[in-house]
């Protein structure tokens, strides 16, 4: 009779049931973060379709420091608009409808507010599940009362970054969203103090006349390098997990600077924009004859403006009353010599900035990606080939 | 008005200060003057860095701590030597904090004060109209930036 070989019977079901364990385990994760990346599907649909009304507090990160301002709130079937109480857009009104976005001055300042007055079409927003997955990691990480409400809080991580929600646990729509940079520091801030999902939508209003002085719409880049009179390039390089979204020309027949092109790339959640327009040289001696049309008469009439007016009394170095020392000359920047210095980098709100004027285009990339990367995609923009 | 005097009132401008007559002088040069919106821009800007902190709640034992560091102690002896030299210490560490300060501080700064203008006006816009094109857009966040946006004209 044979014998049965214990110790090897034995060391095969250690192994087995650690196996075992550690697919169980692997599986309960996946089911975990599966919840998760459902959670932030609905959450996603809730923005655009639950009907809600309340106050919210936002807090978000300008080029001089956090900005916290409180806004009355009401959305619902594709539509908000929101209403500032505080903070540097105090009584003004946004509203968003069937894709546009536009700005309502203050009443009884007309004067004041008239440049405030913004229009975009700015698209519906889609999920796009795959670049979602690719890039971003979500996890529930508790529960929380948010505008005594009970709320899920899901966290995801991305590249460069993390979005926190705490979602309502009966309409999945976010009462609270916070936005953090690679440095763990707030990019944008909104949590809802008062909310209230027994209402209508908002009333359906007719947006203003659109803005004739620009145009903004989706194109295909051939046709963008055919609508513009300079010459549009292409990144060659891009950070990993970023995915062209289109192509956008911006037509500003009134401007100086002409049209603007852009590039517009996703993780899933953020924008990376590489904008381009033509080079427009300062000095007049040099580009009188190399453009010609409407935008060049504007430039120079422009330029003689700010002649006249360094000029006039009370510019410049004019001699001082009796008894003081004349003020000592305005510093001033020559921006033609500043755009030919070569790259330069900006802080912006959701993303840092660099540009650089390649032969005779203006590139300008903008992002919540790394100074260093942003020149990487400078080094790599071409022409085509 | 003239630029010169239109700046003298600028700050009184912002703070909503002047009479009716002055303020309309005033906003009449503004909307014709560049370099006066500038000078606005960048008023508003100090403006924001002035901005009042929060009132915070000191702790209960503060005055008893301040009270007991108040009092005065005798040090021993043996220590007595060394006061000079720890407050010339302090002096330079002092020193060289500031100037460490200043320095880091400098570098820090951007280069060109219109590269911030650059991005508050067309392509900030644009890169705010960018993020409302994605999901789980922050809608209060981007429209108190979208509404508050100043427009700087033609800048590079």
């Amino acid at each position: 009779m044979r014998r049965i070989p214990w110790k090897t019977a034995g060391v095969t079901a250690i192994a087995a049931a650690v196996a075992m364990l550690a697919l169980g385990t692997t599986g309960c994760l996946e089911e975990v973060s599966n919840d998760a990346d459902e959670l932030v599907r609905q959450a996603a649909r809730a923005l655009q379709q639950t009907s809600v009304k309340g106050t919210v507090i936002t807090t978000v990160r300008v080029p001089e420091g956090e900005r916290q301002l409180s806004a009355e709130m009401h959305r619902g079937e594709g539509r908000f608009v929101i209403h500032y109480l505080s903070g540097p857009a105090q009584g003004t009104k946004v509203h968003r409808q069937r894709g546009i976005v536009w700005v309502e001055g203050r009443e009884n300042d007309e004067e004041r507010d008239r440049r405030r007055r913004r229009q975009a079409d700015v698209g519906e927003a889609a999920l796009e599940a795959d670049l979602l997955r690719r890039n971003w990691s979500f996890t529930v990480v508790g529960t929380r009362q948010v505008g005594g409400r009970s709320t899920t809080v899901v966290r995801g991580t991305g590249p460069g970054g993390s979005l926190t929600m705490a979602l309502d646990t009966t309409t999945h729509f976010p009462l609270h969203m916070s936005r953090k940079g690679p440095d763990d520091e707030l990019i944008s801030e909104t949590t809802w103090t008062e909310v209230d999902f027994d209402v209508e939508p908002p009333p359906i209003v007719d947006p203003p006349e659109r803005r004739e002085d620009r145009r903004r719409r989706h194109v295909s880049v051939e046709e963008v390098r055919a609508s513009v009179d300079f010459s549009v390039l292409e990144p060659t390089w891009i950070p990993a997990g970023w995915k062209l979204d289109r192509w956008y020309l911006v037509e500003r027949p009134q401007h100086p600077m002409g049209s603007m092109v852009e590039a517009r790339y996703s993780d899933g959640l953020r924008p990376l924009t590489v904008i381009q327009r033509g080079y427009v040289p300062r000095d007049p001696d040099r580009d009188s004859t190399e453009r010609e049309g409407p935008r060049e008469e504007l430039r120079q009439e422009r330029e003689q403006r700010r002649l006249e007016h360094e000029e006039r009394p009370g510019r410049g170095d004019p001699p001082g009353p009796e008894g003081r020392e004349p003020s000592p000359p305005r510093v001033t920047y020559d921006r033609q010599e500043v755009s030919e210095m070569g790259p330069r980098h900006m802080r912006g709100v959701g993303g840092d900035a660099s540009r650089r004027r390649i032969d005779g285009t203006m590139v300008i990339v903008i992002g919540p990606i790394s100074e260093q990367q942003r020149e990487r995609i400078l080094d790599g923009m071409q022409g085509p080939s | 008005m003239r630029c010169r005097q239109v700046c003298d009132r600028l700050t009184e401008y912002q703070l909503d200060l002047l009479e009716d007559r002055e303020r309309a002088g005033v906003e009449a040069h503004l909307a014709e003057c560049a370099d006066c919106r500038a000078e606005l821009v960048a008023l508003q800007k100090l403006d924001g860095l002035l901005e009042p902190m929060e009132e915070a709640e000191a702790p209960a034992n503060l005055w008893s701590g301040v009270k007991r560091r108040m009092e005065p102690r005798r040090a021993p002896l043996w220590q007595l030597w060394r006061q000079p030299a720890r407050q010339a210490i302090a002096v330079a560490a002092a020193m060289l904090l500031v100037v460490a300060g200043l320095w880091l501080g400098l570098r820090g700064r951007p280069g060109d004060p219109e590269d911030y203008n650059l991005l508050a006006s067309d392509y900030q816009e644009q890169h705010v109209v960018a993020q409302w094109s994605q999901p789980l857009a922050d809608d209060a966040a981007l429209g108190a930036i979208y509404a508050g946006l100043y427009d700087t004209g033609d800048v590079q």
